[in-house]
């Protein structure tokens, strides 16, 4: 026990910290929610959930072929293309909402070419593209690091002398494989949707996802307890479907 | 060569927003529009905005160093034990979207709001990507045996971490630092709520440019937000990090 206490105690100021700075707060928040507010939660939780499922799945499709071809080797193209990759990761919500509004908006830059596009960047579509757009390097980036610990080449081809078909080979090879990372980035790309909000404040004017209805409720309408109580129900989300995603691992 | 050609595509789709809404800062740029504040964007976004910008900057630097002081003990004690629930506990902050933690630190701390208070919480967001990194370092490279190793060899305890672990370290610290830095540099999600109007970082100065100025001064806004923190990822990126934020 001593032994134990010795060995652990350099991580008690980090454990602290986030006991004080997360653990408390969220209890405490829970402690002093109004329970009927949770209703008032659920529409705009509804569309966190559409929205972060949607952007994560996309984003992990659309990533898994660079995702690959990045985990094949190493190399100038695949430097570069990781070091674009980058500066995305940098960028804030806000930061990618407004290049929406400078490509899409009701006077940007595609509609002068394109007059139908005007105004996208406030729709659905202008915020599926700025969620995409800030997913898809993060998902590449986790989806080839997963890859690159699994050679799949290299099954691929014993599966293919032992004379397995292609179907069969992407059913019992490929699929068993991938399957855990695609959960985990998946899931990676999920949390980070369901928080996100900078994106949303500057563009969705006429869908409101549960992280702007709490800053509504807490800046623009005043309701402190209203506020906290959307902010367990999104925190309990995202706990929940780290706990989901930590079993199906 | 499905995969080459696609990452292409994904390249110029990531850098082509960009550049047509960095270039809007240049006179004359059809889709920029007029302005309305007189002087050039970028005089304009340094006299209204520069001491947002110098704030961050400073902000930057502490939280990067005190989430290294605090974190990287708690990475090699995560490291060695691979203990699930410390490991669980310390990605609180991950698994938590920052605006429910936000509401949750103001609810409990909002006597003490300011500064360090801002500072105290991207410290949190950004410990558990220190924690993670440091923890994977010593791992990686199986530290407890090359440190026993040391002591047989006969190096004292102290002298065993000097030489061995300090090296083993270096580079997951440094890119612990310089990731660190530029996720509190780009933090939004918890410092609009906890930032005090008059006390307020870049990103929330970004968000009253975009919202209130016109395209060009939101254009020098993103220039100068890009300027300090594209290298650092860059950086972060060489040394050997993961350049993940949580946005």
């Amino acid at each position: 026990m001593a032994e134990h206490a010795r060995r652990t105690a350099a991580a008690w100021p980090a454990v602290a910290w986030v006991a004080l700075g997360a653990v408390v707060p969220l209890l405490a928040l829970a402690v002093g929610a109004a329970p009927g507010a949770v209703f008032q939660a659920l529409p705009a939780l509804g569309r966190s959930l559409a929205l972060s499922l949607g952007v994560a799945a996309g984003a992990v499709l659309l990533a898994l072929p660079s995702a690959a071809w990045l985990a094949r080797g190493n190399g100038r193209w695949r430097t570069l293309f990781r070091a674009v990759l980058t500066v995305p990761l940098t960028f804030s919500g806000v930061v990618v909402g407004f290049l929406f509004i400078v490509l899409l908006g009701r006077a940007g830059a595609l509609p002068r070419v394109l007059p139908f596009t005007a105004g996208w960047a406030y729709g659905m579509v202008g915020l599926l593209l700025a969620y995409l757009y800030f997913e898809i390097p993060r998902a590449v980036l986790a989806l080839e690091g997963a890859l690159r610990t699994v050679d799949l080449a290299a099954l691929d081809e014993a599966a293919a002398v032992l004379g397995a078909g292609r179907l069969e080979r992407v059913r019992r090879v490929h699929w068993p494989l991938l399957r855990p990372a695609l959960v985990e980035v998946t899931g990676l790309a999920f949390s980070v949707s369901l928080g996100s909000y900078g994106v949303a404040l500057l563009l969705a004017h006429r869908f409101e996802i549960l992280p702007v209805a709490i800053y509504e409720q807490w800046a623009g309408l005043d309701h402190p307890e209203v506020a906290a109580t959307f902010a367990v129900v999104l925190a309990a989300t995202g706990g929940l479907a780290n706990l989901v995603l930590q079993g199906r691992r | 060569m499905i995969g080459r050609v696609w990452s292409a595509v994904l390249a110029v789709c990531l850098l082509v927003p960009v550049l047509v809404a960095a270039v809007t800062v240049v006179p004359g740029v059809p889709w920029a529009g007029p302005t309305s504040e007189g002087t050039g964007p970028f005089a304009y976004v340094l006299g209204l905005y520069g001491p947002y910008w110098l704030r961050s900057a400073f902000l930057a630097l502490g939280v990067g160093g005190t989430a290294l002081l605090v974190g990287t003990p708690a990475g090699v004690v995560l490291g060695r034990t691979r203990s699930r629930v410390l490991r669980a506990w310390l990605s609180t902050p991950l698994v938590v979207p920052g605006i429910a933690l936000a509401v949750g630190i103001v609810a409990l701390w909002g006597a003490v709001r300011g500064l360090l208070l801002l500072a105290a919480a991207h410290v949190l967001v950004v410990l558990p990507l220190v924690v993670r990194t440091v923890a994977a370092a010593v791992q990686g490279a199986d530290l407890d045996a090359l440190l026993q190793q040391a002591r047989v060899l006969g190096e004292s305890p102290a002298r065993a971490w000097w030489r061995v672990g300090v090296p083993v370290l270096r580079r997951p610290l440094l890119a612990s630092l310089l990731m660190a830095a530029a996720v509190s540099w780009g933090e939004f999600n918890v410092t609009f709520l906890l930032a005090t109007p008059d006390r307020a970082t870049f990103p929330a100065a970004l968000y009253l440019a975009f919202t209130t100025n016109s395209l060009p001064v939101g254009g020098a806004a993103l220039v100068l937000f890009l300027l300090p923190v594209v290298p650092l990822a860059w950086l972060a990126q060489a040394v050997g990090g993961e350049a993940r934020q949580a946005a």
